[in-house]
Parts: C-alpha cells; sequence; structure tokens
C-alpha cells in the first residue's frame, strides 16, 4: 500500500478506535465540571473540579456500595474457584456413573442463565429467608458451569505423568489437586478469575431484585437508582462522577489485564 | 491398582479392597461435584421445573394463593396486545443488534488483525465497553441522547441537522438502545473472530495470495468458510445476549415510550414486581426459556459438531 | 463393550434417570408452590430484637420531584436518630414512586417488608391487596396526633373503610409554572398567567413569535403522565377514577377531550416539542427558559427557582370548564409482619416526620403543600410565603382538587393510562382509540376484583 493511503487508513482508524472511547470519555470529562456549570453552556467545563466527585461520593452511600460489590464479587469467585475446581478434576479425571448426566446437567446452567429464573429463584431466597442479604445475591452463582468447564480443559491438558508421580509419593487427592493442577492452571484461573469479577461487579438484574435497602446494595443498584435519582438535566454532573465512580476500578483492571481478560474470553468460547 | 488409559484417566478398579475404602474410591468422584453441582441444581435445574409449575397456576393480587389454571395463563398473554408488542420488540432488538454487531466485529477483527500497530490502541478501544456495568454504559448512552444538552445533540447541532429525541419518540427509541447494544457488544465478538481469523493457517492464506486473491476473494472464498463456525458462535451468543436486555431498558426508557422498548425480560419483572402476577410471570418466563433454551443450544451442540464432535 | 456402546448405554440410562428426577420434582413442587407470598399470617419475618438494643427501621423513600431532596430527607432521618438514641432508623432512597411500589411489594412478598415506607397515597389499596399495611387508628387515639390537623383534601385517600391506613406526608398538585421575563418579552402583563386553556395556547404562541422562548408549553407525559393528565381531565369535566376501586373512567368524553387539546399542543398549535416529554428533564428546560410555561408538581418548586435566572411565577392549571387538580404524593406508612416492639417504635418516627413541625420544614425545603392546618399557621410557613409566594398556589388549588387515580392493582392502571398518552402525544393512536383500549385494558384487569 502506498505512504499516503496507508496514512489515511491509519488515520480513519484512530478516529474510528476515538469513536468508540469519546462516549466514556465525554463522561469522564463532566465528572469533573462543577455543578454550577451548566451543560447547556459549552462542550467541555468551564473549570475543572474534583467537588463533583466528592458531592456524588456523599450523595449516595457509594462506600457502602463498594465494599459490599467487592464482598459479592471476591465471595463469589472464591466459592466458585473452590467448587469448580473439584468438579473439573472429576470430569477431567475421573470415571463414573452418570458423568455424562451431571455434565450435561452443568451445560444446562450455561445455557439458562440467570436472568431467566429470577422469579422462582426469588421464591426460593424467600423461603430461605435471605431476602435483601449479601448472601442471597452470591448463593445462585456458587456453582459454576462456566468455571468447571475452564478449569475441566485446563486439567486435560495437564500430563498424567505429574498426577502419577505424585500417587507415587503417596499423595492424596487434594494435595494433588492443590499441588499439581491448580499451580498448572493458572493462565485459566486467572482467565476466569477476570472474567467472573467482572461478570459479578457488573451484575444488575439478579441484585436489584434481591436486595431493597441501601446497606445491602451494589454499585450497579445504586448507580441505577442514582441516575434516575437525579432529575433534570442539571445533575448530570453528579450522575456522570457517580458513573466514573462505578466504572473505574474495573476499567483499570482491563487495562492492566487486557491480555488475559480478552484471551480468557476467547478461550471460553471454544469449549 | 490404577489402570492408566490411553486418553489419560484413571480408572480405578474394583475388588481386593476393604469395604470403607472402595467406598471412598468410589464416591470420590461424587463428592467432587457434589458441592458445585448442589447450586446448579437448587438455582438452575429446580427452578426450571418450579417456573414451569408456576406457569400453570393463577396467582396475583386478586387471587393470592395460587391455583391450578392449566393453559390459561399462557391463552391470556397470546391475547394480549402488550405481550405481542413485547414479544415482536424483542424480536425487532435481535434482528436490530445481531446481525450489525457481528458484522462490525468481523470487520474489527479484520482491522486489528491487518494493522499491529494501531492493533492494541484499536483493540481496547473497542473491547473495554465489555466491562464496563450496563447500568453505567445506560447512563452514558442517556446522557448522550438527552436532548439540548447532550453529545448527540450537540453533534446535531453543530452540522445544523434537526434535533433528534430519540428515546422519546416510539420510532426510534428501540433503535437507539440497538445503537448502544452494539457499541458495547461489538468488541466482544470481534475479540472471539479475532481469535477465530488468526487460527487460520497462514499457509492457505498466503496461497490464496500467491494465486492473485485480492481482499474481497481472500475474505469471501477463503476466511468466512473456515471461520464459519466460529461465525455461528459468535451470531448464538449475540442473539442471547440481546435477548437478555435489561439494565439498559431500566436506566434509560422505563420500557416505553408507550411500550416501545419494553422487551421480554423487562415485561417479566413488570408483571411480577410490579403488577404482582405470578402466573403470568411465570408463563412469560417460560416462554422466555424457551427461547434462549433454543439459542444456547444451538450453541453447544451446532457449534459443536462444526467444530468436530462433543467431549463430555 | 466399545466405548461408543457404552456411552449410547449410560445416556440412556441417564436419560431414563433424567425423566425420573423430572416426574418427581413435578409431583413434589406444587406442595413447594404453594409456599408463595400469602396472607400475613403464613409469612414469617425474621427480625431477632435483643434487650437494650436501639430498635432499627428499615424506611423506604421515593423522591418524585426535583431537586435534592434525598439529601434533605437525609438530614431529617440523622436529625430524628440524634433525638432518638433507642430507635434508629436506617433510610434507603429507593428511586421514583413507581420504583419504591415495586420495592416495597418486592419486599413484602419477599417475607422482608420495610418497617416504614413512604408510597403514593393511591397505593394504599395494592398495600391492603397484599395486607401489608397497619391501621393506624389506635396509635392516633393513644397519642396526642390531632387527626384534624391534617389537611381534608389530604386525608381523605387515607381512609378505607373508615380506618386510617397511612398519613399525609409529601403531598402535591400539579401547579402551572410561567416565566414571567417572557411573557413580557412578548407584550403580555408578568402578573397575569393564562387561566384558561385557550389563553395557554394564545399566550404560547404569542411569546414564541417573539422569542421569548423556544417553545411555548411543555406537560410531561413519560413518569407520572397519567396524573398531569388527570389534571386536563378534571378540567375538562370528570375525573378518572370510577365510582370504587373496581372501576375507572378512561373512555369518556371528557378524558377524550382533555388528551386531544393535550396532543394538539405539539401537532396543531406546535406550541410543545412532539414526541413523549420528559418528566424529569422538562423542569431544567422550563429555568433554561427553553420552555416559557410547565405543568410540574409543587414540589419542584425549590429546585427551579434556585436553577431559574429569571422571576418565576406559578398558578393554578388553567381551567377548561373549571379549574381543577389532583392531588398527588405520598403519604407514609407502617408496616406489619413485625413485632409489637418495632410497631410502636414505627409510630414513633412517623408522628415526628408528621408533626407540624417536621412537616412545615419539608415543605419550605421542598415545595410540598404543607400537610398540616397548624403548619400553615406557623410562624416558619407566613415568613416562607413572604418570600416565596409561589408556594401558597398549590395550597389554595387544593379547593378544586380531586382524588388522584387509584383502585386496585393501581401501578398498573397507572401504567396503562401513561401508555395510553405516550401513543398518543407520539402519534400512535387517536387519542379516542387510546383511551378506548386503556379503558378495555384496566377493565379486564379491575374485572377479578369486582
Amino acid at each position: 500500500m502506498h505512504k499516503p493511503g496507508r496514512t489515511i487508513l491509519n488515520g480513519f482508524l484512530i478516529l474510528l478506535g476515538l469513536l468508540w472511547i469519546i462516549p466514556l470519555l465525554w463522561v469522564a470529562v463532566t465528572a469533573f465540571r462543577s455543578q454550577t456549570d451548566s451543560i447547556a453552556s459549552s462542550l467541555l467545563p468551564h473549570e475543572w473540579t474534583l467537588d463533583t466527585i466528592r458531592v456524588a461520593w456523599d450523595a449516595a452511600p457509594f462506600g457502602r456500595y463498594y465494599v459490599n460489590t467487592v464482598i459479592i464479587a471476591f465471595g463469589i469467585l472464591a466459592v466458585q474457584l473452590v467448587t469448580s475446581t473439584f468438579a473439573a478434576y472429576a470430569f477431567a479425571r475421573m470415571q463414573f456413573r452418570g458423568r455424562e448426566l451431571l455434565f450435561y446437567l452443568y451445560l444446562l446452567q450455561m445455557m439458562i442463565p440467570i436472568s431467566a429464573l429470577v422469579i422462582p429463584n426469588y421464591i426460593t431466597m424467600k423461603d430461605l429467608g435471605l431476602i435483601n442479604t449479601l448472601v442471597a445475591i452470591m448463593l445462585p452463582y456458587f456453582g459454576s458451569a462456566m468455571g468447571t468447564f475452564f478449569l475441566r480443559q485446563s486439567f486435560r491438558s495437564i500430563p498424567i505423568e505429574y498426577e502419577e508421580s505424585a500417587r507415587i509419593d503417596g499423595a492424596g487427592l487434594l494435595r494433588i489437586i492443590w499441588q499439581i493442577y491448580l499451580p498448572n492452571a493458572k493462565s485459566a484461573v486467572l482467565a476466569f478469575a477476570l472474567i467472573s469479577f467482572s461478570y459479578h461487579w457488573d451484575d444488575f438484574f439478579w441484585p436489584l431484585i434481591v436486595t431493597s435497602s441501601d446497606s445491602k446494595r451494589p454499585l450497579t443498584v445504586g448507580l441505577a437508582l442514582f441516575t434516575q435519582a437525579s432529575e433534570a438535566g442539571a445533575a448530570w454532573q453528579l450522575v456522570s462522577a457517580a458513573t466514573m465512580l462505578v466504572v473505574v476500578p474495573v476499567l483499570a483492571l482491563f487495562l492492566v489485564f487486557q491480555r488475559q481478560f480478552i484471551t480468557g474470553y476467547a478461550h471460553s468460547g471454544l469449549k | 491398582m490404577v489402570q492408566i488409559t490411553s486418553d489419560s484417566e484413571i480408572i480405578s478398579s474394583a475388588p481386593a479392597r476393604p469395604t470403607w475404602e472402595r467406598w471412598r474410591h468410589l464416591s470420590a468422584p461424587y463428592l467432587l461435584v457434589l458441592p458445585g453441582f448442589v447450586f446448579v441444581a437448587g438455582f438452575t435445574i429446580y427452578p426450571i421445573f418450579s417456573v414451569i409449575v408456576r406457569s400453570l397456576m393463577k396467582q396475583n393480587l386478586a387471587q393470592p394463593e395460587p391455583a391450578w389454571t392449566g393453559l390459561a395463563n399462557f391463552q391470556h398473554l397470546l391475547n394480549d396486545p402488550i405481550f405481542r408488542q413485547v414479544f415482536g420488540n424483542t424480536i425487532l432488538y435481535v434482528v436490530m443488534v445481531v446481525p450489525a454487531a457481528v458484522v462490525l466485529g468481523l470487520i474489527f477483527a479484520m482491522i486489528v488483525n491487518q494493522n499491529t500497530k494501531m492493533g492494541s490502541f484499536l483493540r481496547t478501544a473497542f473491547f473495554y465497553p465489555i466491562v464496563l456495568p450496563l447500568v453505567s454504559v445506560a447512563s452514558v448512552w442517556l446522557f448522550i441522547m438527552t436532548p439540548e444538552y447532550g453529545l448527540l445533540s450537540k453533534v446535531t447541532q453543530v452540522f445544523n441537522l434537526q434535533e433528534q429525541a430519540l428515546l422519546r419518540s416510539p420510532d426510534t427509541a428501540l433503535l437507539a438502545l440497538a445503537v448502544v447494544g452494539i457499541w458495547r457488544q461489538t468488541g466482544f465478538y470481534a475479540i472471539f473472530l479475532l481469535a477465530g481469523l488468526q487460527g487460520i493457517d497462514r499457509d492457505v492464506e498466503n496461497a490464496a495470495r500467491l494465486d492473485g486473491a485480492g481482499i474481497f476473494r481472500l475474505t469471501v472464498d477463503i476466511r468466512l468458510p473456515l471461520l464459519w463456525p466460529t461465525l455461528v458462535f459468535v451470531f448464538t451468543l449475540a442473539v442471547a445476549n440481546a435477548l437478555q436486555t435489561l439494565d439498559l431498558i431500566y436506566v434509560m426508557t422505563g420500557g416505553g415510550p408507550s411500550n416501545a422498548t419494553n422487551l421480554m425480560l423487562f415485561h417479566i419483572y413488570e408483571t411480577q414486581f410490579a403488577f404482582s402476577n405470578t402466573g403470568a410471570a411465570s408463563a412469560l418466563s417460560v416462554i422466555f426459556l424457551i427461547m434462549i433454551g433454543t439459542v444456547s443450544a444451538v450453541q453447544i451442540f451446532v457449534v459443536d459438531r462444526l467444530k468436530g464432535g462433543t467431549s463430555a | 463393550m466399545s466405548g461408543k456402546q457404552i456411552n449410547s448405554q449410560i445416556s440412556r440410562r441417564n436419560a431414563v434417570k433424567l425423566g425420573l428426577a423430572g416426574a418427581l420434582t413435578g409431583v413434589a413442587l406444587p406442595r413447594l408452590a404453594s409456599a408463595s407470598p400469602g396472607p400475613a399470617a403464613q409469612r414469617k419475618v425474621n427480625r431477632s430484637q435483643s434487650e437494650g438494643e436501639p430498635v432499627t427501621l428499615s424506611y423506604f423513600y421515593p423522591v418524585g420531584v426535583a431537586g435534592p431532596l434525598a439529601k434533605v430527607m437525609g438530614g431529617m432521618v440523622d436529625t430524628f436518630n440524634a433525638e432518638h438514641p433507642d430507635v434508629q432508623v436506617e433510610a434507603s432512597f429507593t428511586g421514583s414512586y413507581a420504583d419504591t411500589s415495586t420495592k416495597v411489594q418486592t419486599a413484602v412478598q419477599g417475607d422482608n417488608p420495610p418497617d416504614v415506607a413512604v408510597l403514593l397515597s393511591t397505593d394504599l389499596q395494592t398495600m391492603l391487596d397484599l395486607d401489608a399495611v397497619l391501621p393506624l387508628d389506635d396509635f392516633i387515639a393513644g397519642s396526642d396526633v390531632d387527626a384534624d390537623d391534617f389537611n381534608p383534601a389530604f386525608f381523605q385517600d387515607t381512609q378505607v373503610e373508615d380506618q386510617t391506613w397511612c398519613l399525609p406526608f409529601q403531598r402535591s398538585t400539579p401547579v402551572l409554572y410561567y416565566n414571567k421575563d417572557a411573557l413580557q418579552t412578548a407584550g403580555l402583563d408578568p402578573e397575569t398567567p393564562p387561566q384558561t386553556w385557550d389563553e395557554l395556547v394564545d399566550f404560547s404562541k404569542k411569546i414564541m413569535e417573539a422569542d421569548g422562548a423556544k417553545w411555548g408549553v411543555e406537560i410531561p407525559s413519560t413518569t407520572s403522565a397519567y396524573w398531569l393528565f388527570q389534571a386536563l381531565a378534571i378540567q375538562a369535566g370528570k375525573n378518572l377514577n370510577g365510582d370504587d376501586r373496581a372501576h375507572v373512567n378512561f373512555n369518556t368524553p371528557e378524558a377524550t377531550e382533555a388528551l386531544t387539546w393535550m396532543v394538539e399542543l405539539s401537532t396543531k398549535n406546535e406550541v410543545m416539542p412532539t414526541g413523549a416529554v420528559d418528566w424529569s428533564a422538562a423542569p431544567t428546560d422550563f429555568s433554561s427558559a427553553t420552555t416559557a410555561f410547565l405543568y410540574h408538581s409543587t414540589g419542584s418548586l425549590q429546585s427551579i427557582l434556585s436553577q431559574a435566572q429569571f422571576e418565576v411565577g406559578t398558578a393554578f392549571l388553567p381551567k377548561n370548564k373549571q379549574f381543577g387538580a389532583p392531588t398527588g404524593g405520598g403519604n407514609i406508612y407502617i408496616f406489619k409482619d413485625t413485632s409489637e416492639e418495632r410497631q410502636q417504635a414505627a409510630w414513633t418516627f412517623l408522628q415526628w416526620m408528621t408533626s407540624t413541625e417536621q412537616a412545615t420544614a419539608w415543605s419550605l425545603a421542598s415545595g410540598y403543600v404543607p400537610t398540616r392546618i397548624s403548619s400553615t399557621e406557623s410562624d416558619e410557613w407566613k415568613q416562607y410565603i413572604a418570600e416565596t409566594p409561589q408556594a401558597t398556589t398549590a395550597l389554595d388549588q387544593l379547593q378544586y382538587a380531586k382524588p388522584e387515580l387509584t383502585g386496585h392493582q393501581s401501578g398498573q392502571l397507572q401504567k396503562i393510562m401513561d401508555d395510553a398518552i405516550q401513543a398518543a402525544v407520539t402519534e400512535q393512536e387517536t387519542p379516542a382509540d387510546a383511551l378506548e383500549n386503556a379503558q378495555q385494558r384496566a377493565d379486564s384487569i379491575l374485572e377479578q376484583f369486582r
């Protein structure tokens, strides 16, 4: 391709990329805009300030929302890793009656997202007396089919000799899983962890249904309510600030672990 | 004694062991699967049956105790113009989002594939929306699309175009949501397609290039056929994803104006939690389950077949 | 046996097992299915309370009008908590009125109701259908609360079958906001707002011609569309409410006339933007002088005053055959399913929140109409209206006020009406058709309550 052609193409590509970045960029910029600086007046803030972010933080219990979200995301991930590791090993290395049936039942969970089953699950939570608790938000996710399949795939690629020699040395099952399989599946674990963490950080519908009071809400529900609470266009600075508060951690995570995120998602498609 | 088979599995052989050890050995796999399975059973399998049963019962504010009613809930739905509108909207939304997002994703993937210099920048730019919570994406775009002071409005002002209040008109509201959906998801599909593209044997491509194939030929004759399984997979993924749209609706339009953006999941939500009609909501859920189950089944079984068999 | 044969054998066996499992669950489920949202007696709510600890109440509240009222509410709750060490209130903002209603219903059906909540006064029937709230007459009798001190216009919708089920808390009517500067620009008298429908259109046209504003009037049709429309229907001669809670009057000639007029504001007279006008954005449109007239809740007054750079006037909504407006806003409820101790504590909170002092303070901070007559006689109020005479409009308009749209499944009825209005203003349906459909839909829902 000739030089000018390439430059034009590159220019166009930059534009395209910018087009994708601009929406969030604009919100980020507005987050630094003073509340008295009317949005109608100009595109960019007349003066940049951290005030709006401070006000937004106080306007709703974002601290509480953060704590809840972190507990939820990490809590779910932790339990998922445990249940998935065990199940993945069983599927990867063991033969047992009903293995195929169980496999398909797990597959069922991947086929049917929880959003389709909110009503019965909500009623279950009610019967368990767990409405409006963080546990209720986390519980349905503890058994992760995706995690199980991820790890299973990874486990299967580990040479069987490692396990054999460990057994000869007298190691028990749990030891083997902990010392041989998991360490060798680090990238799969990381990929899954990133996907699970960001999925649950971003989860909205289920927590919306199952929580009613501020003290139990995660960031997503808090943000949604906040966006609706700010009547009138003048409060868009606040909403932008609040949006940034919610988005920055997971965005930062993404920017640092970009490669792993992307590989993780790509592999989730190749069962 | 432990046998090792050719596909690296451990089959425990039976006798010549004290009973409790044998028990331990036989029960091991089940105990390993049990923790995860308890949750899968409790929150996926049981609810499926439960909601099917509930859909056959009448239960709402006028009838707080569930009572058997057979298929009446479904019949009501079929006669309900709102349901027909919601169902139609859902299909329409899928049609608006999926082809566009997948095609755009393919284009992005091809661009990133070609262009390693800009590749990282573009990849970040296209992909980051995926990690953002949908409600924040909704909030961003609600702001952009607000007439008078939204970014979109400012752009139309600069170009002297007519002001569009996209979310306030039934004719454009669903389309506006679709744009947001596409913006968010395209990068996601691009990733899969990129992986697929990179999986295409370079030699095949180079041979075609040597034969004089230009970009168009290359794409249509070589890449698309080889990419087919990935394309089908991405397509079904996109459909399943589009079907589950709710966050955007909740924040941006509340289902309006005039139910123009009321989709299945949102309708289920309002029927159960705003109108307290559990019977109808359950029936809606069953219909939704069928819709999404079908798509997912296609994804898992058809794609698997295309790739060459499943392995349990 | 070959691997394939084993697999197919296993598959067949598994299919049978799956089928059996399914059948068993199907049989067991109906019993489980009946463990469902039922009458209060069956619901179990687990809230332990230990001796000596303060009672912590959960309190849900909406904000349905413009302004940072969540903050003000927070302040009020903090003050209450400081003054009452033995009763601590945990306040949760729960969105708009509709959202709060949904949240409360969800919580009630989830066996986890709040202790206290502010809900639309019209949600009462739904709360009764759910058997979720406590009658307050005994509490009132046992305290020094003077029920007669509440403005009768607001008190009437707390009553069902001679029992008091809630107390008025943040009540309002819609009012006409007008831009005095815009009137002046058009050569009109800034102190004489339009009094009739025709005058509104006429003034709007004049103002738009004189470049006083981009639009003449905005009547929101997104959230709470039914509420503002109710005003129009009342002005045309007939309210939307039916004779009882299982009937509504949606497709009356008066309602059709009102909706036609509203639609023609944008289609024929071109004084209102086309499409659905947004409830949340409209006050900003007004305070940024984009529209000269605004139909909105009096509760948005303070917010509008703080944003507008011109002199703001308020007036009765223009009349057609008569002046008219629906009452609106929220009442405060105590929920069942909690211990007596909590109910007492909840009553303490309720009492405090609806006391003259707090009622006055709340009105001053927002624009809501004082719910108590004694509030309007207080010094704070008198001083306030000296500075902000616009606040009295809603109060004075009460003489023309009629009850807000209510009935069984009021949330759904309101949505049906919202849908009809939106369909009409976006020209998807004619006003007559839209209202006819609405009536049919409403009837099919209300049938089962008759």
